[in-house]
C-alpha cells in the first residue's frame, strides 16, 4: 500500500522527468518521542512545491528537487555546493499511523512528524 | 575571521589548510550542525560578484554578513536544544571578494536555507569597452 503524503502526483511527474541520475543523502536526525518520532532533514535549495515525500511498506522516501540560484552567465570563482537534487529512503521499524502523517519544510530544513500507531506504543502492564 | 583569504579554491595552496583548520578547530559541534563549516559558492559577471551559502534551518536574524577589508564573512549562530539544555553553535566562512566592490549597494537575500549575497563591482572597475578613434 503507498500513500503519497504529499499528494502531488504532478509534482512527482515532474521530479522524476528533472532528476539527474545523481542524487545526494541529505543529513538528517532523527528523534524519538512518546508519541511520535521526528525526523528532520536539511534539504537547502529545497522549496514546498520541490518535495516529495512517499511511504511505501515500511519505507519513507524522502526526494527534494533543488532550485539554482546560479544564472548561467555567472563565471564560477569556486563551488562548494553540491548541485544533486536530495534523495532519502528510511527503513521504518515501528508501525506508524499513515493518516497523521505531517510534514513542513521551512528555510531549507524539513521537519517530519511520524506518529506512533497505538499497537505499536508500549504499554505497562499491572502485576496482580 | 579574516585568516582566510584565497582567491581561488583550485589555486589557492592554502585553502584546504584554511579548510581544514575552520572545521576542526571551529568549536563544538552536534549530531545535526556535524559541521561548523557551510558550504559555499562564488561567482561572478561584469556587474557582480555572488556568493552563495547553504544554511537551512536559519531565521534571517540568526544571520550576520560582513565586508571587511575586502573580505566578506558570513556568520552564523544556531541554537540547539540537548537533553533539556540550550547551545548554541556559531559557524563562520571568510571568502575574499576583492576590493573592487561597492560596500554601500550589496544585497542579500536567504531563502530556502541558502543565502545569497549580491556584490556589485564599483563602476570604475567594470570593463569597459574602448573605441578606436
Amino acid at each position: 500500500m503507498s500513500t503519497d503524503i504529499t499528494k502531488t502526483e504532478k509534482n512527482q511527474n515532474q521530479l522524476a522527468s528533472t532528476r539527474p541520475e545523481r542524487t545526494l543523502r541529505p543529513s538528517y536526525e532523527v528523534t524519538s518521542g512518546d508519541h511520535a518520532y521526528e525526523v528532520k532533514v536539511a534539504m537547502p535549495g529545497v522549496s514546498k512545491e520541490g518535495l516529495s515525500i512517499t511511504l511505501e511498506n515500511d519505507e519513507l522516501l524522502i526526494q527534494g528537487t533543488k532550485g539554482s540560484i546560479r544564472r548561467p552567465d555567472w563565471k564560477p570563482v569556486f563551488q562548494e555546493i553540491t548541485e544533486a537534487h536530495y534523495q532519502l529512503r528510511l527503513q521504518l521499524n515501528v508501525s506508524i499511523e499513515e493518516e497523521k502523517i505531517g510534514a513542513r519544510i521551512e528555510d531549507g530544513l524539513l521537519q517530519v512528524t511520524l506518529p506512533v500507531s497505538e499497537q505499536a506504543k508500549p504499554k505497562a502492564i499491572a502485576v496482580d | 575571521m579574516s585568516l582566510i583569504k584565497y582567491d581561488t579554491y583550485l589555486t589557492d595552496p592554502f585553502s584546504e589548510m584554511d579548510r581544514w583548520f575552520n572545521e576542526y578547530l571551529g568549536g563544538p559541534r552536534n549530531r545535526f550542525a556535524s559541521r561548523n563549516q557551510f558550504p559555499v559558492d562564488a561567482y561572478t559577471d561584469d556587474d557582480s560578484v555572488y556568493v552563495v551559502a547553504e544554511l537551512p534551518g536559519f531565521s534571517k536574524k540568526d544571520l550576520k554578513i560582513e565586508l571587511h577589508n575586502a573580505v566578506l564573512t558570513i556568520a552564523a549562530t544556531r541554537k540547539a536544544d540537548e537533553g533539556g539544555q540550550e547551545h548554541s553553535y556559531h559557524l563562520s566562512r571568510s571568502v575574499t571578494v576583492g576590493d573592487e566592490i561597492n560596500a554601500g549597494k550589496v544585497k542579500a537575500k536567504y531563502e530556502n536555507g541558502i543565502l545569497s549575497v549580491t556584490l556589485p563591482k564599483a563602476e570604475e572597475r567594470k570593463p569597459k569597452s574602448i573605441k578606436i578613434a
